[in-house]
């Protein structure tokens, strides 16, 4: 099984808050955010001298985490790390003109000299109110946009689109990627749609933070719709993404993470009735339920547990995480939220990784079918 | 504006015009700028994207010979059917018109523009059959499923989908497959010809054409100097009735502007 690793690149800076969203831009401090920024590179450079398979990023916006435009911080990271495959999972398609997405990812692989993987993803609740998303076209929108994208990566001539909610009479990318038909891209499978329209398109499924036990249906979704478009996907084309933390011990595992994590309200966190309202309903749009539907919590996405411990008990939540979903790829999110893990456990907490389940995860049969 | 009609082709009348020792049966809407249309293999075929391009422009909708009632034995070749058009069109006085040729029709239509461009003031090929390399013809060897895969991603949408009747296709077909079916599917010549081939032209696709590859759109686009190649999305190999609007849209701004088709018009100020 390979192993990744997804660093929000958090802000280690004080805030009066962080469990609000937006957080307040004036209390950005820009030394602390550019330091926030060198240890988001140190991070990335001890998961590469410990091992890890790929180096993930993510798009989020206006919160600590400090990439809300993460192709810039993963061609700086390319010059730091020559030789390290580097991910980006994901954009947030529905917000951006795809077009330019397919742009930047095409330069992008030409910086890292053919070394990108990213994701299309639909992004979180809250983002549909970062540039004024209409949350109950997500769906429809993203399967557009994922299409356009994947075209303005292949088409060997200028060309139009005429789509449903995207159009342009003159696409012509250049710089093409590097790889081959394009950088491998991984799609969200955190509900049967998705996932089947993830194996319909021959990308890689992403599952975030779901609950083991829950994603049988939805890997064999995947599974189908591969199948129906003609391919096989193996365990490698599968990642299982869960927040995670590694101490020596269980119980200083929990005490770094003061028992709060990632129980706290998270980074998308609001006092506001009123907003916690509009990104409940943004929330239950991108899940399918119609406009001025009344909010159903049984549509909330089923989280499991984090994995959290010593690195035994890691390794044991993951061999259950992989009888029930089959990856060949696992991505420790270390996300500190509410900045309870310094830079230094956080790096602690890779090299141990590294030391302790890196290589017995490495020495896993190749994946298969 | 016009309100568009739910049954397709209401606001047509029928009509014919000698030419080329053919009785030729044609329909006509609207009025202002002359566009020929030449159908598929299927012949003559209505749809709501050719009643919204009948509210700027006059359509003429053709039945090449051996569509109808009438059988074509004397045709060889498209250019030759491509030269009873082109008598058509002069019979029935336009002097400059835009041509539209769907399939088979783009195939026609693709000859005229080569033989008697002088004449066109541009030319729309919606999945032609010029080049078919990849392609599957439709027929009756085909599943009644397959065949609206291929032709339709949306068969509830007007028109609804309807299979082509056997015995219309059983007459037509020997046509088709002498002046198309049984020529190369991708010829050089034609490519060489075309590169020196100055009309104004835009080739339009489904990106899920399931008869002709919408990647056969290419060859145009690389060889002819003053053409434009466009996907219509969520679109089968009959686009005028997958997306009509989207066809209407993007023909119809061809046909208006030309090149400044890429450079839209509409505001995107907010408020003053």
């Amino acid at each position: 099984m390979k192993v990744e690793l997804f660093t929000p690149v958090a802000y280690y800076g004080d805030l009066d808050a962080y469990e609000t969203w937006p957080l307040r831009p004036g209390w950005y401090n820009s030394e602390h955010g550019m330091e926030s920024m060198q240890f988001g590179f140190e991070q990335m450079e001890a998961a590469h001298e410990a091992g890890f398979d790929s180096l993930n990023l993510a798009e989020h916006h206006y919160t600590s985490q400090l990439t809300p435009v993460p192709h810039l911080f993963a061609a700086a990271l390319g010059e730091r790390l020559p030789d390290a495959q580097i991910a980006v999972n994901g954009t947030d398609l529905p917000l951006h003109n795809p077009i330019m997405v397919a742009e930047q990812y095409a330069m992008l692989d030409n910086l890292l000299g053919g070394r990108l993987r990213f994701a299309l993803l639909r992004g979180t609740p809250n983002e549909y109110m970062t540039y004024g998303t209409n949350p109950w076209e997500a769906r429809d929108k993203f399967e557009e946009g994922v299409e356009l994208v994947i075209r303005a990566l292949t088409e060997p001539e200028p060309f139009g689109w005429e789509g449903k909610y995207f159009r342009s009479r003159n696409t012509a990318l250049f710089p093409q990627p590097v790889q081959k038909p394009h950088p491998r891209i991984l799609l969200s499978a955190n509900s049967v749609a998705s996932a089947r329209f993830a194996g319909r398109m021959r990308c890689d499924a992403g599952i975030s933070f779901m609950a083991p036990e829950k994603c049988g249906e939805v890997v064999a979704a995947y599974r189908e719709a591969a199948a129906d478009a003609g391919w096989t996907p193996t365990a490698d084309n599968i990642l299982y993404r869960q927040f995670a933390y590694v101490a020596e011990t269980d119980e200083q595992a929990r005490e770094d993470t003061a028992d709060k994590w990632p129980q706290g309200k998270g980074i998308f966190a609001t006092d506001n009735l009123d907003q916690l309202i509009a990104m409940a309903t943004a929330g239950a749009a991108l899940a399918g339920a119609p406009k001025g539907a009344p909010l159903d919590p049984s549509m909330a996405p089923k989280f499991g547990e984090p994995f959290l411990g010593s690195p035994e008990t890691v390794l044991a939540q993951i061999r259950e995480a992989e009888r029930h979903i089959g990856m060949g790829r696992v991505e420790f999110a270390i996300v500190p939220p509410s900045n309870c893990l310094s830079h230094e456990q956080v790096i602690r907490c890779i090299k141990l990784i590294g030391r302790e389940l890196v290589p017995v995860l490495h020495a896993d049969a190749p994946a298969a079918a | 504006m016009t309100t568009t009609p739910t049954v397709p082709g209401a606001a047509f009348t029928e009509h014919a015009v000698g030419a080329d020792g053919f009785t030729i049966r044609y329909f006509e809407a609207g009025e202002g700028d002359a566009l020929v249309v030449l159908h598929g293999a299927g012949g003559p075929v209505f749809s709501l994207a050719l009643d919204t391009l009948a509210d700027r422009y006059r359509v003429i909708l053709f039945e090449m010979p051996g569509f109808g009632d009438q059988p074509n034995d004397r045709h060889q070749s498209l250019a030759e059917m491509a030269a009873t058009i082109d008598a058509a069109t002069r019979a029935l006085g336009l002097e400059f018109y835009h041509l539209l040729g769907t399939s088979f029709g783009g195939a026609v239509a693709t000859h005229l523009a080569l033989d008697h461009s002088e004449r066109l003031a541009s030319l729309v090929l919606e999945a032609p059959a010029t080049f078919r390399v990849g392609s599957t013809p439709p027929g009756p060897h085909l599943a009644p499923d397959e065949m609206r895969r291929m032709f339709r991603r949306h068969p509830e949408r007007i028109p609804a989908w309807q299979p082509p009747d056997p015995s219309a296709a059983a007459r037509v077909w020997p046509l088709v497959g002498r002046l198309l079916a049984e020529t190369p599917e991708y010829d050089e010549q034609l490519v060489a010809r075309l590169s020196t081939c100055q009309v104004r032209t835009l080739v339009v696709f489904g990106d899920y054409d399931g008869v002709t590859p919408p990647d056969n759109g290419r060859v145009f686009r690389r060889h002819m100097p003053n053409s434009h190649y466009v996907l219509v999305h969520d679109a089968a190999h009959d686009i005028q009735a997958d997306r009509p609007e989207s066809f209407a849209d993007v023909v119809g701004d061809f046909l208006a502007r030309g090149w400044q088709f890429a450079l839209p018009e509409e505001s995107t100020l907010i408020n003053p």
